[in-house]
Formats: C-alpha cells, sequence, structure tokens
C-alpha cells in the first residue's frame, strides 16, 4: 500500500492552509474524497443530468443503466446476494429508521442495543417505545467497555425480535463480535441489524459470510458522496417490509385509494433519488477495493498503535476503552485531566491544522451515564502517515506540557 | 467571558454586512446578555477565542501559550477595558468633531482648517471691527490669525486682553475676511501666530507661552 501515491488523490491534502498542510484525523466523521469520486460525480451533472428509472428518452435510459451499475458494485462490495439486496439512504440514520419503521414492530417486541449507541440507533427505538410500546434492552459493555458476551447472552430471550448494535464504535474503536452475535441472535429466532457506519469503510464487512439480516452504512464515511448511505437486507425481509417514506418510484400503479408498491429496493427509495451520489459510492468502493480493505485495517492499525504509544504516557491523559490500539481500529478517544475536549481539538487545529473531533461524539448517553462531558478523538483513515501522527503526538505532548493547568 | 462584551460590538457592526460573522455575533450577545443578567456564559465563544489565540502562540511561545491560557480571564478584562475606554475616546472625538471642529474638545488645541473658507471672496466684515479690541495694533510686528467660530480663537483672545494690559498687541489676520491669507501665509489651523522671520505657533497658546513668543517677536 502506497500511501503517498493515495495521498496524491485527494485534492485537499495537496492544499495548505495558513502554510502548513491538512492534517485529517476526523475520519470517523467525514472522510475525505478523492478525485476519481469527485469526478464521477461531476461525470453525471456533465453528461448526463436527468431522471432515472422513468424517463424513456437517451438520457433517461443512461441514468438508469449507471443507477443499475452503481447498484451491483455497491452490492459486491458488501457481499451482498444481489444488487436489489440494497437500498440507497441519505446516511445510516435514514437507514435505521428506514428499518424501525418498516419491520412492523408491535407492543412487547423487544429490540436489544449495546449500552453506547450512537443517537442514531438509540432514539429511533426510543419513539417506538413511546409510540407502539416496544420494550427495550441494553446489554453492558464488559472490561474496558469492550463487547461483554457474557451480558449479551443473558440479555438475550426468544421476546426479542431485532438486536440492533453499532459494529465499531464511534466512541472508542471497539468492535463487537458480529458472527457470533448474530449466529446466538438466529437461534433465539431475533433479526441483527448493525450500525455499520464505523465498520464498513475500514474492515471486512461481508453480509453472506456474516449472514447478517441488515446493516445500515454511510458513503460520506468511506471516501463516497455527502448524504449518501445505503440499508444491507436480505432480501426476503426488505420483501416483507412495509415502506417508510412513500411516494413517487415506489410504486407500480395507484388508484385514488390505493397503492401497488414496486419490488425492493425500489420501494423504498422515494422520490427522485441523488443518481451522482449512487455513482460516487459506487466509485468510492472501487477505490477501496483496489486499495484492499484489509490494508487499509492492517494501516490505521499500525499507525494507531504509534499515535497511541506517543500519547499513553502523558501525565493526565486518558485513554477510553481499551488500552491497546489494535481493538480500537483507527480511533482514540481521550481526555486530558482538566482540559476541556473541545479547547484541545481547536488549539490542535489553530497550531498545526489538526483536524480532530471533540465532544459527546453522538453518544450523549454513555457520556452521561459516565459523568463525563466529552472527550477529543482522533480517527484515523488510508492517507494519513506516520509523519502526521508525529506532528499530532508533539503538539499533543505541547498541550500537556505547557497548558495543563 | 467579558471578551465576549468587545466581540459582541464589533461582530454586531461586521455582521450587518457579512452573514458568515452574524452566528459569531449573536453567540457575542448572548454572552453578554447572560453576564448582565450575572449568569455564565453558555456559549462557546470565550473558549473558541482562546483556543484560537492560545493555538496559534502555542507552535512559537509554547510558555507565552501557557501563561495566556491560564491568565485569560484577566488578560480578557483588561483588553475590555482597554476596547471601552478607546471606544469611550472615540466616541468623545466623533462629538468634538462635531461641536468644536475638531477632535480634542474644549481643552485642547486649534480649530482644524476647513476648506470652504478658501473660495469665499472678501466677506462684508471688514479688516477691524467697528470698534476694534484692545489688542489690535496694524503696526504690531506678531500677526495673529483667527476665524469666525472657532472656539479656540474666542479663548485666545481672552488670553490677548489679559496681555494687552501689559502693553501687547498684535496684528489681526482675519481669516474670513481674507480667505487668500490661507494660502499666502500656508494656514493650517487656528489660531497660528506668526512672528519674524516667520516663526510660527499654531493653536491654542497658554498665555505664559504666548508673552514669551511676543518677546521674543518684538
Ligand atoms: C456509529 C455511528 N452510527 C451512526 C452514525 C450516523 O451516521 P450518519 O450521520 O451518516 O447518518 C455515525 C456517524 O458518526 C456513527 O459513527
Amino acid at each position: 500500500m502506497d500511501v503517498e501515491k493515495i495521498r496524491q488523490d485527494f485534492p485537499v491534502l495537496q492544499k495548505k492552509f495558513g502554510g502548513k498542510p491538512l492534517i485529517y484525523f476526523d475520519n470517523a466523521c467525514q472522510s475525505l474524497r478523492p478525485r476519481q469520486v469527485i469526478d464521477e460525480i461531476n461525470r453525471y451533472y456533465n453528461e448526463f443530468p436527468a431522471c432515472g428509472g422513468r424517463s424513456m428518452h437517451k438520457l433517461g435510459k443512461r441514468v438508469t443503466e449507471e443507477m443499475i451499475i452503481a447498484r451491483a458494485a455497491v452490492a459486491k462490495f458488501f457481499g451482498a446476494k444481489k444488487p436489489e439486496e440494497i437500498v440507497f439512504t441519505r446516511n445510516t440514520t435514514e437507514a435505521i429508521n428506514l428499518v424501525a419503521n418498516s419491520l412492523g414492530f408491535k407492543e412487547g417486541d423487544v429490540v436489544l442495543t449495546t449500552d453506547k449507541e450512537h443517537n442514531s440507533n438509540l432514539i429511533p427505538w426510543q419513539m417506538l417505545a413511546n409510540s407502539k410500546g416496544i420494550k427495550r434492552v441494553i446489554t453492558k459493555s464488559g472490561k474496558d467497555n469492550t463487547f461483554s458476551m457474557e451480558n449479551f447472552q443473558k440479555a438475550m430471550s426468544k421476546n426479542v425480535k431485532l438486536v440492533s448494535m453499532v459494529h465499531t464504535s464511534n466512541l472508542d474503536g471497539t468492535t463487537i463480535p458480529a458472527k457470533e452475535i448474530i449466529k446466538i441472535a438466529h437461534e433465539n429466532g431475533a433479526l441483527v441489524l448493525l450500525d455499520a457506519a464505523q465498520s464498513a469503510p475500514h474492515k471486512d464487512l461481508n453480509a453472506k459470510k456474516l449472514d447478517v439480516d441488515f446493516f445500515a452504512a454511510s458513503g460520506h464515511k468511506m471516501l463516497g458522496p455527502s448524504g449518501m448511505g445505503i440499508l444491507y437486507g436480505k432480501y426476503n425481509l426488505l420483501e416483507n417490509m412495509t415502506p417508510f417514506i412513500t411516494g413517487g418510484d415506489t410504486v407500480i400503479d395507484t388508484t385514488y385509494t390505493s397503492a401497488k408498491f414496486e419490488k425492493p429496493p425500489a420501494k423504498f427509495e422515494a422520490g427522485l433519488q441523488d443518481y451522482a451520489g449512487m455513482m460516487g459510492f459506487a466509485a468510492a468502493v472501487q477505490y477501496l477495493n483496489n486499495v484492499g480493505i484489509e490494508n487499509i485495517e492492517r494501516h490505521e492499525i499500525e499507525l494507531n498503535k504509534k499515535l497511541t504509544e506517543g500519547i499513553i504516557n502523558l501525565p493526565g491523559l486518558s485513554i477510553i476503552g481499551p488500552q491497546d490500539a489494535s481493538l480500537r481500529g483507527g480511533i482514540t478517544s481521550f481526555n486530558i485531566n482538566g482540559m476541556d475536549p473541545h479547547e484541545i481539538a481547536m488549539i490542535m487545529d489553530q497550531a498545526a491544522n489538526i483536524a480532530i473531533r471533540s465532544g459527546a461524539h453522538c453518544v450523549h448517553s454513555w457520556f452521561n451515564e459516565h459523568n463525563m462531558k466529552g472527550s477529543a478523538r482522533s480517527s484515523l483513515y488510508l492517507y494519513n502517515t506516520k509523519e502526521e501522527v508525529d506532528i499530532f503526538i508533539e503538539n499533543l505532548g505541547k498541550i500537556v506540557k505547557f497548558l495543563k493547568l | 467571558m467579558v471578551l465576549c462584551l468587545v466581540a459582541a460590538v464589533v461582530l454586531g457592526i461586521v455582521s450587518i454586512f457579512s452573514a458568515r460573522y452574524r452566528t459569531y455575533a449573536k453567540e457575542a450577545f448572548r454572552c453578554v446578555f447572560r453576564m448582565a443578567t450575572l449568569r455564565k456564559c453558555d456559549t462557546d465563544f470565550d473558549r473558541k477565542l482562546k483556543s484560537a489565540v492560545v493555538g496559534r502562540l502555542i507552535a512559537k511561545w509554547p510558555k507565552f501559550a501557557g501563561f495566556v491560557y491560564r491568565q485569560f480571564e484577566i488578560i480578557s478584562w483588561i483588553f475590555t477595558i482597554i476596547f471601552f475606554v478607546s471606544l469611550a475616546y472615540t466616541g468623545y472625538s466623533v462629538y468634538n468633531l462635531a461641536v468644536y471642529n475638531n477632535c480634542n474638545g474644549a481643552g485642547g488645541g486649534a480649530c482644524v482648517f476647513v476648506q470652504n473658507a478658501q473660495n469665499e471672496t472678501n466677506c462684508v466684515a471688514g479688516d477691524v471691527p467697528v470698534s476694534p479690541p484692545v489688542y489690535f495694533d496694524l503696526n504690531a510686528s506678531v500677526m495673529f490669525f483667527y476665524r469666525d467660530g472657532c472656539q479656540w480663537c474666542e479663548k485666545e483672545k481672552l488670553v490677548l486682553v489679559d496681555l494687552s494690559k501689559s502693553g501687547y498687541a498684535i496684528n489681526p489676520m482675519h481669516i474670513d475676511a481674507h480667505p487668500e491669507y490661507i494660502k499666502n501665509y500656508n494656514i493650517q489651523v487656528t489660531p497660528t501666530f506668526i512672528g519674524k522671520n516667520g516663526t510660527r505657533l499654531e493653536g491654542y497658546q497658554e498665555e505664559n507661552v504666548l508673552k514669551a513668543f511676543l518677546d521674543a517677536n518684538k
């Protein structure tokens, strides 16, 4: 994996900000985009900026073809059995909401989650608890904030309709043992939805191998365009779900009083779609495929180990989750005693153009439970380098040495 | 926390022209409002400012950055006080400019020359008023340039009345009646005194200074 060559593909990495290059360590929020993806988006707008799936003219047919190609590419990347198992959404959040609103939850159905869900995999279930009377069960994490199989098995029961869990946590970078969880859930007659927002960009996520029922992911965290996501769903499950957002393009026919819905995925993709976004998403998975997702994962862990070693002994610094970087992928979430995470992030930005995230990372519930305000978080990706990690370590060291009260 | 006072004023003005600064201005105003009602500022404004400043300093002067980081509250008070003092001065100067035709008000100096007199032809007023003041002497060696409506000239005239009791006099040069003086004598402000060999005194003069000048130019 030639990082220098990869970096050449990212226009923003060639830019200087105040005379210094950008050090982008906020990849869990959004990744940067390579030229290949940007060009693909432009190709739609330059060459056939028309409606897909409905118009019979040349441009319309072209868009429909490109949509089919894009869906097939994304389906292949995620190991779907067929392209129709991929529903395009705006993001992970919308994909989870789709399942929450379409799977036909009834009073008493149990939804099982972890104790560190992103708001996107928390609030939809709170809403269903209020509106439909579903029950929610939360399994507590174990040692080092990692997944506790014991607690999960205790929480599992025949009443659980859906296990909906964050695959890789955006809070601390830990990944749950999805394969075992899915097996146990299926034995108990439950379905599994993975919030794969943080796993899809960084590790092999194969629907067939995992035998997972649903997962949700965002294109913008994996080199794709903003506002583009997917729901993967097993085809027979999607077939039996009622659409969530309805309207144009979801139906074969309507009368004044009834509608006959299309097959999936069309019945879930209401209204005019983001065709350029789909094409851009396909270009992104193509790019990741060319580099090799295992190579990316290895590179991130290697950098994260270096980063962890560089900061772990700073006085007052604590890392959320396991101290072993290899269990945290590319993510390091930390606090410095007596310092506000937002201040750390803003100072890093001003001092050396280092972009990190700070705050509760949309996992307020976990921070509230642990009486913490938030954390600063660095999250790496394929284009980050050892030199960047060195600069990060140097600047964080300065902050601790000179600013800590 | 206090810097938002400054920011609220500055950003309030800037945000009239630029939407980008409007949210910052709102944050700053909210912060001021909370301070005014004796609550802690709950927006991120002061923290953002502090981090921006410290972040810039830490690369070159890490120790100084540490000092600023720790003493930020005090430093911001100092800045705020300086800002409001200078704001008050600016307001005062604007007021003086309107009222006294100079920036320093009734305590300081001279009337800045306003060019409009230059193009006027002779005014109706003669060189010397009907009953000339006691200190007027057309043969005196020191010329006194003055204008109507110049507060400093009026003040200077009181000094001249005083000096006239000791026998001093000046040659009256009324600029409103002779706008050509401005060019001929290169007058920038009133009052201006020009003595022998073209030595000059510009602006309002205290009695002892003026007396010395008149003595030197006898
Ligand atoms: C674990 C996890 N789930 C869900 C989301 C929400 O993703 P999106 O905002 O793209 O819907 C994120 C984004 O940060 C995330 O990290």
